[in-house]
C-alpha cells in the first residue's frame, strides 16, 4: 500500500536523524538521577511520587516534542530537497503522501511514549494506590493526542516555516489549556450572547490537554470510565482528520 | 480513495461541519477532564501532590512572592539591606500598636487602678511589650563594642560600615506595597504579605482618606480567596487579625469586627494543638481584638466568656489576665450602679 510504503521510507529516515535517540539518552539520564535519588531516600513515598510523576511529565512532553519536530520538517524538506517530485511522480496520491508522513511521524512518537514510558515505569517504582488500568488509559490517551498534534502540525507544516510552526504547535499543545482557562474567566460565567457564543467557538479549538491525565493517574486509584475514555479518544480522531482533511485541501492546489 | 474523488469544496463543507460538530460536543467531553486537571494559581495542597510539574511550578510561585516580601522587608527597614538580627519592623509595629490600643482602651474605661503583680512592675505597656516581644535583644549584625570580642578588627569594622541611613534612597515603608501586592498576586496564600501590604496601605491615610476601606476591600478579598479548608487547621488567623482589627480602631465598628473574629476564635480553639507558634501569637491578638469589641459594644459578661475561653489556651499571658481582673470589675461596678438591671447585657 503506497501510504504504507510512504510511512516506512519517513520512519526509516527518521531514525537516521537520531532525534529520538537524543530524547532517549536525555530521559535515560532523568531515570539515572531518579535511581540515585531514590537510592538515597528509598522510604520516601512522596519523594517516589514526584520522580515518577516528573518522569511521565518528561517521557509525554519528550514524545510530544519529537512528533512535532519531525511534522514540521516532512512538507517542506521534501519540497526543498526536491525529493517530493519522484514521491508524486510514482503511482501515489498528495493523500496518500500525507497519509504516510501522518503515520511515520505518529508512529514514531508512539514508540518514543512507549520506550519513555517503560524507561521510567521499570527504574522508578510507581507511589502506593496506583492503577495499572488507569495509567494503560493515560498512555493510550496519550497516543491520541499525539496523533491529532501530528496532524495538526503537518497541516501547519503547509503555510508556516518550519520554526514558526514548531514554536506555535508546541505553544499550543503545552500551553492552550491555562490560555483557555484564562479565556474563560475573562469572559464570565453569565455573560451576555456574544460572551457565550465566544466561549462556544474557543471549544472549536482541540483540547488536547484534557489528553494528557498523568494528574489523574497519580491522583485516583479508580479506571476511567470506558465511555468517558473511548469519548476522549473519539474526540482527538475527529481533530486529527479534520487536520489532515485541510492539510489536503492546501496541499493538492500547491504547487512543488 | 474517496478523498480523492471528492470535490474541494465538498471536503472544506466537512471540515466545517466536523468542527461544528466537535464544538457542540466538546463541553461535554472536554469539561469533565478539565475539571480534574484544572491548574490554578492558588495552591490546593492535595491536588497539588498529584504533579511533579506542578509541585514545581509551586515553588517556583512560593519563591517568587517571598522573593517579592524579602525586598519589601527592604523597605519596612528603613531601607537598611540588613537588617538588625531579631528586629521584625512589621511584627513590631503591630505589638506597639495593639499594646497602645489596649492600654488606652484599659484606661478610657476603667477608672480603677489595677494593683501590678510583683514580676510586673514595670507597668502594662511594658509587661505587654515584653510578653509579645519575640526575644527582641537590639543585637546587631556588627556587634557594639561592649558585645565585640574581635577588638581592632570589629572597630575597624564599625568604622568603615555605614549605619547612617541618609545615603538610602527608599526609606518609607509604604514604598514597599507594590512589592507586597505583587506578593500577594503570585502567592494569594502569602499571609504576612496580606497583613503587611494591608498595614501599610492603612497608614497611608493622610494621603489618602479611603486607605482604612481600601484596607478592608483588601482583607476581605484576602479572606474570600483563603477559605477555612474542611479537615485542616485554620492558618490565616493573621489575616483575621488584621481585618478585625481595621473593623475596630481605624473603622470604630466593633460589632462587624466581632462577627468577623467569633468564627475564627472557635476554630482556632478547635485547631488549637495544631497550630504553629505565629498562628498561636495571631490568635491571642485575635482573642484581645474580641474582647475589645465587646468592651466596645459593653458586653462585659461576654468579654469575660471570651477572656476566660483565651486564658485556658494561652494560661501565661498576663496581658489576658490583667484585662479579665479589668473585666470583672468593671461588670461588677456597672452592677452596683444600676442593681436594678444587674446580670442584663447592655451591649447595643
Amino acid at each position: 500500500m503506497p501510504a504504507w510504503m510512504v510511512a516506512r521510507i519517513t520512519f526509516l529516515e527518521t531514525l537516521r536523524k537520531k532525534d529520538f535517540f537524543v530524547l532517549l539518552i536525555l530521559l535515560g539520564l532523568y531515570a539515572l538521577a531518579a535511581m540515585v535519588l531514590l537510592q538515597e531516600k528509598p522510604a520516601d513515598d512522596s519523594i517516589r511520587q514526584l520522580l515518577f510523576s516528573l518522569g511521565l511529565a518528561f517521557g509525554f512532553g519528550a514524545a510530544a516534542i519529537l512528533v512535532v519536530v519531525l511534522a514540521a520538517r516532512q512538507v517542506p524538506k521534501e519540497i526543498e530537497q526536491g525529493t517530493i517530485l519522484p514521491l508524486l511522480a510514482r503511482p501515489i496520491s498528495r493523500w496518500q503522501f500525507l497519509e504516510g508522513k501522518f503515520l511515520a511521524c505518529w508512529l514514531v512518537g508512539v514508540i518514543a511514549l512507549v520506550c519513555f514510558v517503560a524507561l521510567i515505569r521499570v527504574l522508578v517504582r510507581p507511589p502506593t494506590h496506583f492503577s495499572e488500568v488507569l495509567f494503560a488509559q493515560t498512555i493510550v490517551l496519550k497516543v491520541a493526542g499525539l496523533g491529532a498534534l501530528t496532524a495538526i502540525t503537518l497541516m501547519f507544516s503547509l503555510f508556516l516555516p518550519e520554526a514558526l510552526n514548531i514554536v506555535l504547535s508546541l505553544g499550543y499543545y503545552f500551553f492552550w489549556g491555562i490560555l483557555f482557562n484564562i479565556f474563560q474567566s475573562a469572559l464570565g460565567p453569565a455573560g451576555g450572547t456574544g460572551e457565550r457564543l465566544l466561549g462556544r467557538i474557543l471549544y472549536a479549538f482541540p483540547h488536547l490537554e484534557v489528553l494528557n491525565i498523568s494528574r489523574v493517574c497519580l491522583a485516583q486509584s479508580e479506571p476511567l470510565a470506558w465511555i468517558l475514555t473511548l469519548s476522549l479518544i473519539v474526540y482527538a480522531a475527529g481533530y486529527a482528520a479534520i487536520a489532515l482533511l485541510v492539510a489536503y485541501n492546501l496541499f493538492e492546489r500547491r504547487w512543488v | 480513495m474517496a478523498m480523492e474523488g471528492s470535490k474541494s469544496s465538498q471536503r472544506w463543507g466537512i471540515v466545517v461541519v466536523g468542527l461544528a460538530f466537535l464544538m457542540a460536543v466538546g463541553p461535554l467531553i472536554v469539561e469533565p477532564m478539565s475539571q480534574r486537571i484544572r491548574v490554578s494559581l492558588m495552591p490546593e495542597r492535595e491536588r497539588d501532590e498529584s504533579s511533579g510539574l506542578l509541585q514545581l511550578f509551586r515553588s517556583l510561585q512560593m519563591s517568587l512572592a517571598d522573593i517579592c516580601y524579602a525586598k519589601s522587608t527592604h523597605y519596612q527597614h528603613r531601607g537598611i539591606l540588613y537588617q538588625i538580627e531579631g528586629e521584625d519592623i512589621l511584627g513590631e509595629e503591630i505589638n506597639r500598636e495593639q499594646n497602645n490600643l489596649t492600654d488606652k482602651a484599659d484606661e478610657a474605661t476603667s477608672p480603677v487602678v489595677v494593683p501590678l503583680q510583683p514580676d510586673d512592675r514595670r507597668g502594662p505597656g511594658l509587661a505587654a511589650a515584653d510578653h509579645h516581644n519575640h526575644t527582641h535583644k537590639d543585637l546587631t549584625e556588627i556587634p557594639s563594642p561592649e558585645n565585640d570580642f574581635r577588638g581592632i578588627i570589629g572597630d575597624v569594622e564599625r568604622a568603615v560600615k555605614p549605619f547612617d541611613t541618609s545615603h538610602v534612597e527608599h526609606v518609607k515603608p509604604i514604598e514597599a506595597l507594590p512589592w507586597l501586592r505583587l506578593a500577594t498576586w503570585i502567592n494569594p496564600e502569602h499571609e504576612n504579605a496580606w497583613v503587611a501590604t494591608a498595614f501599610w496601605l492603612k497608614r497611608t491615610e493622610r494621603q489618602n482618606p479611603q486607605a482604612t476601606a481600601q484596607a478592608i476591600a483588601l482583607l476581605e478579598r484576602a479572606l474570600a480567596v483563603n477559605p477555612p479548608r474542611k479537615g485542616q487547621p485554620y492558618e490565616k488567623q493573621g489575616l483575621v487579625y488584621m481585618l478585625g482589627y481595621l473593623y475596630l480602631f481605624p473603622g470604630n465598628n466593633a460589632q462587624k469586627a466581632l462577627e468577623v473574629l467569633e468564627p475564627v476564635l472557635k476554630r482556632g480553639e478547635e485547631d488549637f494543638a495544631q497550630l504553629d507558634e505565629v498562628q498561636r501569637d495571631w490568635l491571642s491578638f485575635n482573642f484581645r481584638n474580641a474582647i475589645q469589641a465587646c468592651r466596645k459594644l459593653k458586653q462585659h459578661e461576654k468579654a469575660i466568656e471570651i477572656c476566660k475561653r483565651a486564658i485556658a489556651l494561652f494560661p501565661e499571658d498576663k496581658p489576658l489576665q490583667k484585662t479579665l481582673r479589668r473585666e470583672q470589675q468593671l461588670l461588677k461596678k456597672i452592677r452596683e450602679a444600676k442593681p436594678a438591671n444587674a446580670g442584663k447585657q447592655t451591649g447595643r
